[in-house]
């Protein structure tokens, strides 16, 4: 018997309304054509290139390559690069998530602290960088006036050894967006599944290790991804603002300035596009990894309701 | 194998008072269905005993041991909620045994009593699916075994039913029974719907204004209410309540008038003058009006409402002082605009006082 609710007519009538849905997506789609898919293209050419803006492009296979596998600058902002994002990432990881956790009740407190968790992401980069640059001062910084008292005088960006994980100190206090998506996705667990932890004995280690960290991890490994995008980000503007690569020797040249400066200062655009074009397969690659991993102690809604 | 107690449990939240002297005693092995309209506490009554909500007031004892202060780790009572809370990265063994892979039992031993207990439920078929691919009824049925599985002394089920359909309800309502006596559990059922309360529990625990009204077995609730809100909750069918009013030589209440001789319920407890002049208001259950074509002696009504109940009919009618409402048996095809003709067994009256008290109900022997 054939009921109202699908009969074949009815089906199509759905099916023309999906239309207007993907007409809505045009927009975007141009959006992203032009500002990501064809420049990865262009990036993707003109690496095998020598263009410098002033004369046309030439074909040079793959000397740019052969040329940054031998520089050394690139080497150490490979290097810095590395270790920031090793280090950063999972640090800004464990603090949004911690402080989620942490202020994912309704009390006054937590409110307060959820608002104070968001500021520093909403500050505008340049502004966020010379706060810091301020705080931690050598000379007239709070945070070198308080360390003086212990007899201590750290040279925050300008110790060669200290520039880079004081940048990535900076970076983090701006988890804001990694917060809220944790805290979202916190209170999306249902209250019973913690009073079935209750009742059965679980506690508080077991709880965060068997039910909330497995029910939250697709939305941290989406997150993870994100934030290997945000460090590179954050990186860039603070090296630019704050110690511009340096201090000598390119303590602070991460990837991203190295393209900035070999394509728009030293105009070679070629040797810039080869740079990012690894600077794409290692990220490339670290995603791949996390996804791998995450796959095997997560578990994925989508895989289960797909099944009939 | 244990007892379950709340002693003047109260519990307020905020200027809302929930519970208020609160008391209720389980036996042994025994199972109490705690019936209840929606919010009037008996889930908090529930949370209090096994733990994970905290009493202003009053006590909770398992056994002879005070438990009111216990974490409800240390409580060690199993209980299944509303909604399932099954973890969705877990298959339904694992979720199973989850209280004891927390208590680092050895894999072997989880195994087996997770088979056991998912033999006894009627899951052992689900054991490797995941939550995300059961269907409503299934996922209770795992979360009574996951409840079981450390086999619990107490098992408090909170509504565990009351979002399914009802197959899938009517269906469980005898696992859960059987699961229970088959482990000699002692068991409270929380419910809002009488038949089901009537049919998982041993006795019933009706609850109002945030205490305990009356404890008793559905027969014996059904027979003997304490008082007018006691039964309209006991029985599936809504009492007729009606003023019993003073008229010449007798009495009249709703469109029946009797002889003073002829309500001789409550003259066992005394005079029928002065136990009739007690009550205030008559109650005769839609069961117990008899219903036939038109004829001299029953009070004439007309058919106003009719729908098929089980083998018989609920039919609505309308008289001259009101409506009354009647449960028929197969008997009679009643539709509406029929004219009938009404009476009432007058052995089967229960009496309410002014103030709801039930001061006479019907001899059982009928």
């Amino acid at each position: 018997m054939e009921c109202a609710w699908d009969h074949p007519t009815g089906r199509t009538d759905l099916r023309s309304n999906q239309k207007l849905p993907n007409a809505g997506l045009l927009p975007f789609g141009l959006g992203i054509t032009m500002l990501v898919f064809g420049p990865l293209v262009v990036t993707g050419v003109l690496a095998f290139t020598d263009y410098d803006a002033i004369r046309p492009a030439g074909f040079v296979g793959l000397a740019n390559f052969t040329e940054l596998w031998n520089d050394p600058i690139f080497r150490i902002a490979l290097r810095n690069s590395g270790a920031h994002v090793a280090v950063s990432v999972p640090l800004r990881m464990a603090g949004a998530l911690g402080l989620a956790l942490l202020l994912s009740s309704s009390s006054r407190t937590s409110r307060w602290g959820r608002t104070a968790v968001m500021l520093p992401t909403i500050l505008p980069d340049a502004a966020y960088a010379l706060v810091w640059l301020w705080l931690l001062n050598p000379v007239y910084g709070p945070v070198n006036a308080v360390a003086a008292r212990v007899g201590a005088q750290p040279g925050w960006f300008s110790d060669p050894s200290m520039a880079l994980p004081s940048m990535v100190l900076l970076g983090l206090f701006q988890i804001g967006e990694g917060f809220v998506i944790c805290l979202a996705a916190r209170q999306l667990i249902p209250p019973t599944v913690y009073d079935v932890a209750a009742v059965e004995g679980l506690h508080a280690v077991q709880v965060l290790r068997r039910i909330t960290l497995p029910i939250m991890a697709p939305t941290l490994l989406l997150l993870a991804l994100r934030d290997l995008g945000m460090a590179a980000h954050n990186s860039f503007s603070a090296a630019l603002l704050i110690t511009d690569g340096g201090p000598a020797p390119y303590a602070t040249t991460v990837v991203p300035l190295f393209v900035y400066r070999t394509s728009f200062e030293y105009l070679r655009f070629g040797y810039g596009a080869a740079a990012t074009a690894v600077m794409l397969v290692a990220t490339a690659a670290v995603v791949v990894a996390q996804v791998i991993i995450v796959r095997r102690w997560t578990w994925r809604p989508s895989e289960d309701e797909r099944r009939p | 194998m244990t007892t379950l107690a709340w002693r003047a449990i109260g519990r307020s939240f905020g200027d809302t008072e929930v519970l208020r002297g609160f008391e209720l005693a389980v036996a042994n092995g025994e199972i109490v269905s705690i019936l209840g309209p929606s919010g009037c506490g008996k889930t908090t009554a529930l949370r209090i005993a096994a733990g994970l909500d905290s009493a202003d007031e009053g006590q909770v004892l398992i056994g002879d041991v005070d438990v009111t202060e216990w974490a409800p780790k240390r409580r060690e009572m199993g209980m299944v909620f509303q909604h399932d809370g099954l973890l969705p990265h877990l298959d339904v063994a694992a979720n199973i045994g989850l209280s004891l892979r927390s208590r680092r039992v050895d894999r072997g031993e989880i195994n087996a009593q997770v088979s056991a207990v998912a033999d006894i439920v009627g899951c052992r078929h689900l054991l490797d699916r995941r939550p995300q691919r059961l269907s409503g009824g299934e996922r209770q049925r795992v979360a009574l075994a996951r409840a079981l599985v450390r086999r619990p002394e107490v098992l408090l089920l909170d509504e565990p039913l009351s979002s399914l359909d009802l197959e899938a309800r009517t269906d469980l309502r005898s696992v859960v029974v059987r699961a229970v006596r088959a482990l000699g559990t002692t068991a409270v059922f929380v419910t809002h719907d009488h038949d089901e309360a009537a049919e998982v529990g041993d006795r019933l625990a009706v609850m109002s204004a945030g205490s305990i009204a009356q404890v008793d077995t559905p027969e014996a609730l059904y027979w003997n209410p304490a008082t007018a809100t006691m039964a309209l909750v006991a029985g599936s069918r809504s009492m007729n309540l009606v003023p019993l009013n003073h008229a010449g030589s007798g009495w009249r209440f709703g469109p029946f008038c009797a002889s003073v001789e002829a309500i001789p319920l409550w003259g066992r407890a005394g005079t029928p003058q002065a136990r009739g002049a007690a009550a205030s208001t008559i109650g005769f259950r839609p069961e117990h009006v008899e219903m036939s074509a038109p004829s001299s002696g029953g009070v004439a009504a007309t058919v106003s409402h009719a729908r098929h109940v089980g083998g018989g009919q609920f039919v609505t009618v309308d008289h001259r002082t009101g409506t009354t409402m009647v449960r028929t048996s197969s008997a009679g095809r009643w539709v509406v605009g029929d004219r009938v003709s009404l009476r009432v067994d007058s052995s089967l009256l229960y009496g309410f006082d002014t103030n709801g008290m039930c001061v006479g109900s019907p001899d059982r022997s009928h």
